[in-house]
């Protein structure tokens, strides 16, 4: 019986089209619903693996800040030893003491441009190749090991510089100098790259390294400490853990300091793409359920003879719905499985191949078994149930009544 | 032996709070091994007849005896079992499935049944044979003429052997050659000892029956 049913559904044209369009829909079930999910983790990921995830941009409460407008801002001095001794706090540093600059690895294909970032031992990466810093170590960066030195975000055509060939070397990074002459002049430094990172943990720009305290600090104080002389800038507090940053907070009030999250979520972003990842899933979810019913319909006024027909030859009850759920469960599996085809062509032979990012560079695109999962369970179960209904409705009457009605 | 018997069989529809009598009063016992002709003008309750023999039809009050069982004392799940083993259906129209071959058409009713569904293909094969259609096994029904799928529907009546064929209006759609083709084939079923129950407009018929029956005024009245 469910043989011949599935050989009848495949001789129908008509269930081809259904078949194609219920894949399309289902395919459009499951990249919203992936797209999603990618984009709630990309914006987890940035929080939880970046080191601004847990900083706080710190500056005077209000209150000092009212006192100190009348008087000025040049004596005010953060007690950084008071700020360090908090729990959880692993370092404090000038918010403009990480740079960016160019460097002498320009050439055709990069801008030279690099980012220094603060690097000490709570900030620098788990998984470095090479060494670390250590003590009082001066002119030596940390590298991401897939090397963009360049201030434009990578794209699919970029290449990277393979780190493994440009550790141990140097290179020279350029700024100004504006206590030798206060209309600045050109000041390099060279740094050696002792040991590489991998960025895309961190979600790290991949022209980012990570420099000493010290460094960072002695290119400040002849540069941006000079322009900035006078005005209140603002300090950055590196917390242990996302957690722990409302604590951090609390106590910085005591201090007469007020801190707030360095990262911060893009929320019209962010209400923007759900938007658009929600309206697709209704839509698609709409679809099913629309041409469930129109099939439905049309099986049904067609099929009242039909019924009648399999009554006729002794089928019951049971086996006349058998019949038709066997029909639209074979229909929405094969849809399901060549939209589950198609999206594993879409991502290992395009977005992968290709490399084409989600959204930012750091952030590829993965396949998460729990959303095909909900997508099949739109795709079949709700087309089945559709089915169910329909079936039950046109043999709630006594097969009987149903046959001669037919006939 | 009577396969099928009527016992005071009455039947009559509501309208409006006013009942309509169809059949009154019918007594008749039908045999394994003849050829019976139910005839009578339009409207005079032919198929409301052959609607309550094989139970799609309630009726009114009375007994249908279907090989010795009430069919008042069936419930859906025997009147299914009764028609997949012991009755075979006939329509005017047909009422093949498009989207399966003649060979498939007729093993379907098979697939249910226990005792021919393993065989179902080679019993097929035999049933085409005897409707003279071995060679249009693998058509479908739109590339078979009116005469062929009326024989083809035969052949499903027959799948699962049943004792009763019941036809209504068998050769309604049908020329007279077809026509005659199609009484042959159910003339020698019932040769064959099958209790043959056809009710038909066509004086053709009379031809091949061996009781005729004039259903007039409610009433079954032997010719």
């Amino acid at each position: 019986m469910i043989k011949l049913t599935i050989k009848k559904l495949f001789r129908n044209k008509v269930n081809i089209t259904m078949i194609i369009i219920f894949a399309i829909c289902s395919l459009t079930l499951t990249g919203a619903l992936m797209f999603e999910k990618n984009y709630i983790q990309m914006q987890k990921d940035d929080f939880d693996k970046n080191v601004d995830g847990r900083t706080l941009l710190v500056s005077p409460s209000k209150k000092i800040i009212e006192e100190l407008s009348e008087s000025g801002f040049e004596n005010y001095e953060y007690d950084y030893k008071s700020i360090l001794a908090i729990k959880h706090i692993q370092a404090v540093f000038d918010s403009n003491l990480e740079t960016f600059g160019e460097t002498t690895l320009k050439n055709d294909d990069y801008d030279g441009y690099v980012n220094f970032r603060y690097g000490n031992e709570y900030t620098l990466p788990n998984n470095i190749k090479g060494e670390k810093f250590s003590g009082n170590d001066s002119g030596v960066v940390i590298c991401p090991k897939n090397f963009y030195p360049d201030s434009n975000d990578i794209t699919s055509d970029s290449k990277y510089i393979d780190g493994e060939t440009l550790l141990n070397t140097t290179f020279d990074f350029t700024y100004k100098d504006y206590v030798t002459n206060s209309k600045g002049i050109n000041r390099t430094k060279t740094f050696k790259i002792i040991g590489l990172y991998d960025n895309t943990v961190l979600k790290e720009k991949s022209n980012t390294c990570f420099a000493t305290a010290k460094d960072l600090q002695e290119m400040y104080d002849v540069e941006l400490a000079v322009l900035n002389k006078g005005a209140l800038m603002s300090i950055n507090v590196i917390v242990d853990d996302i957690k722990n940053l409302p604590y951090v907070k609390e106590e910085l009030t005591k201090l007469n300091l007020r801190g707030s999250d360095k990262l911060v979520i893009d929320n019209n972003a962010v209400s923007g793409l759900r938007v658009i990842s929600y309206t697709c899933i209704v839509f698609a979810i709409i679809m099913i359920i629309g041409i469930t019913i129109t099939y439905m319909k049309k099986r049904n006024i067609m099929n009242k003879k039909e019924i009648g027909v399999f009554s006729s030859l002794g089928f019951s009850s049971l086996q006349i719905q058998t019949i038709y759920m066997v029909d639209i469960l074979v229909l929405s599996a094969i849809s399901t499985i060549i939209s589950t085809i198609l999206s594993f062509v879409v991502y290992f032979f395009i977005l992968k191949k290709y490399e084409i990012y989600f959204i930012n560079a750091l952030y590829q695109p993965k396949l998460y078994i729990l959303r095909y999962l909900l997508a099949y369970l739109v795709t079949i179960i709700v087309p089945l149930l559709i089915n169910y209904v329909f079936t039950r409705s046109s043999l709630k009457n006594s097969d009987n009544y149903l046959m001669k009605e037919a006939l | 032996m009577s396969v099928v018997e009527l016992i005071n069989i009455e039947k009559s529809y509501s309208l409006k709070n006013h009942e309509i009598p169809v059949l009154k009063n019918i007594n008749v016992k039908f045999e394994n091994g003849k050829f019976y002709a139910i005839m009578g003008h339009s409207g005079s309750g032919k198929s409301t007849l052959i609607s309550i023999i094989d139970g799609i039809e309630p009726y009114t009050s009375g007994k249908v005896i279907i090989n010795k069982k009430d069919l008042s004392d069936m419930n859906n799940k025997e009147k299914s079992f009764m028609r997949n083993n012991e009755i075979g259906i006939i329509f005017q129209d047909f009422f093949l499935d498009n989207y399966l071959t003649a060979l498939e058409n007729i093993v379907f009713p098979m697939t249910i049944n226990d005792k021919y569904k393993k065989s179902a293909n080679k019993r097929a094969l035999e049933l085409l044979k005897k409707v003279e259609l071995e060679n249009r096994s693998n058509h479908f029904p739109k590339e078979l003429s009116g005469g062929e799928k009326q024989r083809v529907a035969i052949a499903r009546a027959l799948a699962n052997d049943p004792n009763i064929i019941i036809a209504d209006e068998p050769t309604g759609n049908l020329d007279e050659e077809n026509e005659s083709k199609i009484f042959s084939v159910l003339k020698r079923l019932s040769q064959e000892g099958k209790c043959v129950i056809v009710v038909s407009h066509s004086n053709e018929i009379l031809k091949y029956a061996d009781v005729f029956y004039e259903l007039k005024e409610g009433s079954l009245i032997e010719k």
